[in-house]
């Protein structure tokens, strides 16, 4: 890999050191995303503000609250509010998980030039 | 793990293509099932009723106007309990349709490593050794 500066017809036993160390940042950054993923909460709400929602990392709802006033609108209005509210928390909880993998993985590679948001849809769309 | 023989590399990259193909599939197919999937959940008995895709997104929520008449607090709950079934009716299929297909693809063979270029090499050199003699 030229981007990590080694020569690989003269590998010195410092690149293996500095690579060592590398691994080692990577791995220190990377094992905390599982407990800061944990930590996401999205929250979204219907136009006017009367249904709240809460979403975990995966998109897990774990918080509907329906005011009042929502609920005098009828069940049909009622229900368009609560699909927004939830998708909304879900979209929110969506876009911290892909700042947070960005931020993790940029700090446990600098140099990589790899957007993991990127490459997540790149495999998604393989199976296409 | 058997390796080819040089007279059988082409039998043999016929066959890890097919199991490929076989393998890519299986993925379509389960990719195509689990975006058929509907989780449905209920609550506040029956009078909300939630169904949920793949992904956990919402697709629809029916509410029975009667259950407008419960306070707002027990609504919410009872909201987010239906949401929440659905969402685990709609994993719980996911996984069985994953697990099926994991059971296909994890029949494709081992990649041919180093090793497999090393003892190739050596067998090279010695059919060049024994040409020699």
């Amino acid at each position: 890999m030229s981007g990590y500066g080694i020569d690989p017809r003269n590998i010195r036993s410092q690149d293996i050191d500095r690579t060592t160390r590398q691994v080692q940042q990577a791995e220190a950054v990377l094992g905390d995303v599982d407990e800061l993923l944990a930590e996401i909460s999205g929250a979204g709400e219907a136009d006017g503000g009367h249904v709240k929602a809460s979403a975990t990392a995966e998109g897990r709802i774990l918080r509907v609250l329906i005011g009042q006033q929502a609920v005098r609108q009828g069940s049909k209005e009622l229900s368009e509010q609560i699909l927004a509210a939830v998708s909304r928390a879900q979209d929110d909880a969506r876009r911290q998980v892909e700042a947070l993998l960005r931020e993790q993985f940029q700090q446990a590679v600098p140099d990589a030039g790899i957007d993991p948001v990127a490459l997540q849809q790149h495999v998604d769309r393989l199976l296409g | 793990m058997s390796w080819p023989a040089p007279d059988q590399d082409q039998e043999y990259l016929e066959q890890v293509l097919q199991q490929t193909t076989n393998a890519m599939r299986h993925l379509r197919e389960a990719k195509r099932l689990i975006g058929e999937i509907e989780g449905r959940g209920e609550a506040a008995d029956g009078m909300i009723l939630a169904t949920a895709d793949a992904g956990g997104s919402m697709r629809r929520i029916d509410i029975n106007p009667r259950a407008l008449r419960l306070d707002t607090a027990t609504l919410s709950r009872e909201v987010t309990r239906a949401i929440q079934a659905a969402q685990e009716a709609s994993a719980r299929q996911a996984k069985e349709i994953v697990d099926g297909v994991a059971g296909q693809v994890g029949l494709l063979p081992e990649p041919l490593d180093e090793t497999f270029v090393q003892h190739r090499v050596e067998a090279a050199a010695r059919d060049l050794y024994s040409a020699g003699l």
